[in-house]
């Protein structure tokens, strides 16, 4: 049989993913014709089938969510049910969302077509506890309502036949449609009369749709029939002015757009049917991804678990990243040692390519293996859609603080670089939420800050690396956190929008996401490395090495001149000159001061070596606290930058500079001065 | 006249809500089905009436800094393969 030898014509509708496909093979067999919309690349199927005696065509029409005309599907839906006028429309409604997907039968209903729902997988419903009253579904919206399972060919034979009935007018539609209440139906009427005394308009549209229809499409402000409706009336046409009218005074009882009235409406039509004919035997369907976050989100358990999992983050970074560490550190070594034993170049040269560049950059690149490690880990924890409920639970302590909204997540991102992060708050609509994130989020520890963490922490407390560092993160959090509530109570008062966050659902990552995304992200560090820490090594060879005759490093160098003015104020927190040059090159990116150790060291690129020298400078209280300075000290030139940027401003750059600065030194000082009196040394 | 609907029950109890909501709580609060309330969240978006936010959907991109990014993973932005 040839789609084109019948006489009837029925279509298939429903929302993407209801099982439209599976029901449209059923019913066909499988013959199908396939092609295009006219003038659209949707995708239009069709074949044929038989029941109830009669042959008829089906034709399987795009998956929408609605009838408006936001998209392309939809106006073709649209259209084909209005302008070709079907003999059965059959609405594929998937019973496990059939709250969602009765919004579609609503407009199927007011479009007055003959409609029968083809009540599709039952069995998935089911499997959810959900129970639907059949016959009251098909009382309540006035059609035939056929139980489905698709995947199974179940309800087929059925639904063929109730189509032959329908065709044969056998079957009784009462035409129930919603009603919008007193005031939108009054203004209703008065459009649908406007309509139909108009000629031309009448003419050209009443043969495909109601009066009704059209005046509730105008109403809701659809574009296309506005625009179809001026272009047959004139611009000037009654009904424009009508509808003029209608909006004003809709307007002016409900205070909002009359949209939103009408789609609320349907929605409350909808929900109304629900209530009497689905009971849900359990309150909301759990998917595992659901019975995973009543855990992971729980309200009393979430942080610890989250707390756990950053914990759990460093140890393995710092337990697996020490060994390729020490091989990366021998082959730097061996490296130093062959370019100044071999090397027949000047001594400056020589000292340039063996403290400044190997020593400065080396020292840095050492800990490559733990930067990967990390990214490994933040790549596992984002694949597996974790770090989207990290977000959430952080920003549920920002709402126990009275701060609500999106702000966490920008400083979640936070964690990986500072400057995505301040971007990604364009995000956030409010403006003072959006300050007070930009402002608050260089506290966050990035991944440039963790070389100076595996340096000092590997010196200093090499057997609790992981739990320093986490301590480290944690203190971040909370001042961040203290901050932004500080700015919310002082410069930035208001309240912020209403928002909801939407958790992706967990998934297995792969190796292979994860890895690249690993990669591309330890890839930036190897790039910064060959750039801004190679740059800022260089400049800290260069104002060690000077004045020509100094001893390279030395109190006389232009370097330790610098150190000694800056001396006095991180005098008080146990710092000495060389930690306050390290501190000024970290400006252009923390890891410098990682470069600026090894390079000011002068001792080739030997971390053993680094480190013994760092045990001249610093004792395990001020190792701590150089940390927790470094942690909260002045964002990085690029943060900066990129914060001038997202507010227009060198005022907020500023204030982000002098808050952090006064921030650090004030709880560095706390820190160290507390860790004196506890007898710290 | 105020509209008490179905949107004015969701804005009221997220506006009431003393803790942040995600879709699923909010549709178990409500007793509306996920499905629905995605739908209904995401015409109030439009209208600007909230925000829905989801994980990754970000305006950074054009930045070299979004391979830094802890969502460069499931970024909407990087799917679709554009160039930075």
């Amino acid at each position: 049989m040839s789609s084109s030898s019948v006489d009837y014509v029925v279509a298939l509708a429903g929302n993407p993913n209801a099982g439209k496909t599976t029901v449209f093979n059923n019913l066909t067999g499988g013959r199908q014709h396939v092609g295009n919309w006219p003038g659209v690349t949707v995708e239009k199927k069709e074949g044929p089938s038989r029941g109830g005696g009669i042959e008829f065509n089906i034709v399987d029409l795009p998956g929408t969510y609605s009838l408006t005309a936001y998209s392309l599907e939809e106006v073709v839906v649209r259209d084909f049910i209005a302008g070709e006028k079907p003999d059965a429309v059959v609405n594929v409604v998937d019973a496990s969302n059939i709250e969602r997907n009765l919004y579609l039968t609503t407009q199927l209903l007011e479009l007055g077509v003959p409609l029968i729902i083809a009540l599709n997988m039952m069995d998935t419903a089911e499997g959810r506890g959900v129970k639907i009253d059949v016959d009251l579904l098909s009382e309540l919206l006035g059609v035939p309502v056929v139980p489905m399972v698709g995947v199974r060919n179940r309800g087929t034979d059925e639904i063929r036949e109730v189509i032959g009935q329908a065709i044969r007018g056998e079957v009784r539609f009462r035409g129930i449609q919603v009603v919008y209440g007193r005031e939108v139906e009054e203004e209703i009427a008065k459009l649908a009369v406007a309509i139909e005394s108009d000629h031309p308009l009448a003419d050209e549209f009443l043969e495909k749709y109601s009066s009704r229809w059209l005046a509730v499409k105008l109403l809701e402000e659809d574009e296309r029939v506005e625009e179809d409706v001026e272009r047959v009336a004139g611009a000037g046409a009654s009904v424009l002015r009508q509808l003029g009218e209608s909006r004003r005074h809709l307007f002016s009882i409900f205070g909002e757009d009359i949209e939103t009235v009408i789609v609320d409406n349907r929605y409350g039509f909808v929900a109304g049917i629900v209530r009497e004919a689905v009971h849900r035997e359990r309150e909301g369907y759990e998917s595992g991804s659901d019975r995973i976050d009543n855990v992971l989100t729980n309200r009393v358990l979430g942080f610890p678990i989250f707390a756990f999992f950053m914990w759990l983050m460093f140890f393995v970074t710092f337990y697996f990243g020490k060994f390729p560490m020490h091989w990366i550190d021998r082959l730097m070594h061996g490296l130093a040692t062959v370019v100044s034993t071999n090397l027949t170049s000047p001594l400056w040269l020589r000292s340039l390519l063996v403290n400044g560049v190997i020593g400065g950059v080396g020292s840095v690149l050492v800990f490559l293996p733990q930067i990967l490690i990390i990214f490994l880990c933040i790549s596992i924890l984002e694949d597996t859609g974790y770090m989207a409920r990290a977000a959430f639970i952080m920003d549920r302590i920002m709402h126990w603080l009275g701060l609500h909204g999106k702000s966490f997540i920008p400083m979640v991102m936070g964690f990986g670089c500072n400057v995505p992060a301040v971007i990604a708050t364009r995000t956030l609509e409010s403006e003072k939420d959006r300050m007070i994130t930009i402002l608050v989020n260089p506290l966050m520890s990035c991944a440039a800050r963790l070389p100076v963490y595996a340096l000092f922490t590997a010196a200093f407390f090499a057997a609790n690396q992981g739990t320093v560092t986490f301590s480290l993160y944690l203190l971040g959090i909370v001042l961040a956190v203290a901050m932004a509530k500080l700015f919310r109570k002082t410069i930035f008062r208001g309240e912020s929008e209403p928002f909801v966050m939407e958790l992706p659902p967990y998934r297995w990552p792969t190796a292979k996401g994860t890895f690249v995304h690993m990669w591309e992200r330890g890839s930036m560090f190897l790039r910064k490395a060959g750039t801004v820490i190679l740059a800022g090594s260089v400049i800290v060879w260069v104002i060690s090495y000077l004045p020509p005759g100094v001893r390279y490093g030395s109190p006389s160098s232009v370097a330790g001149m610098i150190g000694h003015v800056l001396e006095p104020l991180v005098k008080p927190l146990g710092f000495d000159w060389r930690a306050a040059v390290a501190l000024l090159f970290g400006f252009f990116g923390k890891e410098i001061i990682v470069s600026t150790f090894g390079t000011l060291s002068g001792v080739g690129q030997s971390r053993q070596a680094i480190t013994a020298q760092l045990h001249t400078i610093f004792t395990p209280l001020t190792a701590y606290t150089f940390m927790a300075f470094t942690l909260l000290y002045t964002p990085c030139l690029a943060t900066v930058a990129v914060i001038k940027k997202e507010t227009g401003s060198w005022k907020w750059a500023a204030f982000a500079v002098g808050y952090s600065l006064t921030l650090a030194w004030l709880i560095a000082f706390l820190i160290y001065r507390i860790g004196l009196l506890l007898g710290g040394k | 006249m105020e509209n008490r609907g179905m949107f004015d029950d969701i804005l009221r109890e997220i506006e009431a809500a003393d803790e942040p909501l995600t879709v699923r709580s909010l549709a178990v609060r409500l007793g509306i089905e996920q499905s629905a309330l995605e739908k209904m969240l995401e015409f109030l978006e439009r209208k600007g009436k909230l925000s829905v936010y989801r994980p990754g959907d970000c305006d950074c991109r054009g930045t070299m800094s979004c391979r830094a990014c802890v969502f460069a993973g499931g970024c909407p932005q990087a799917a679709k393969g554009e160039p930075e």
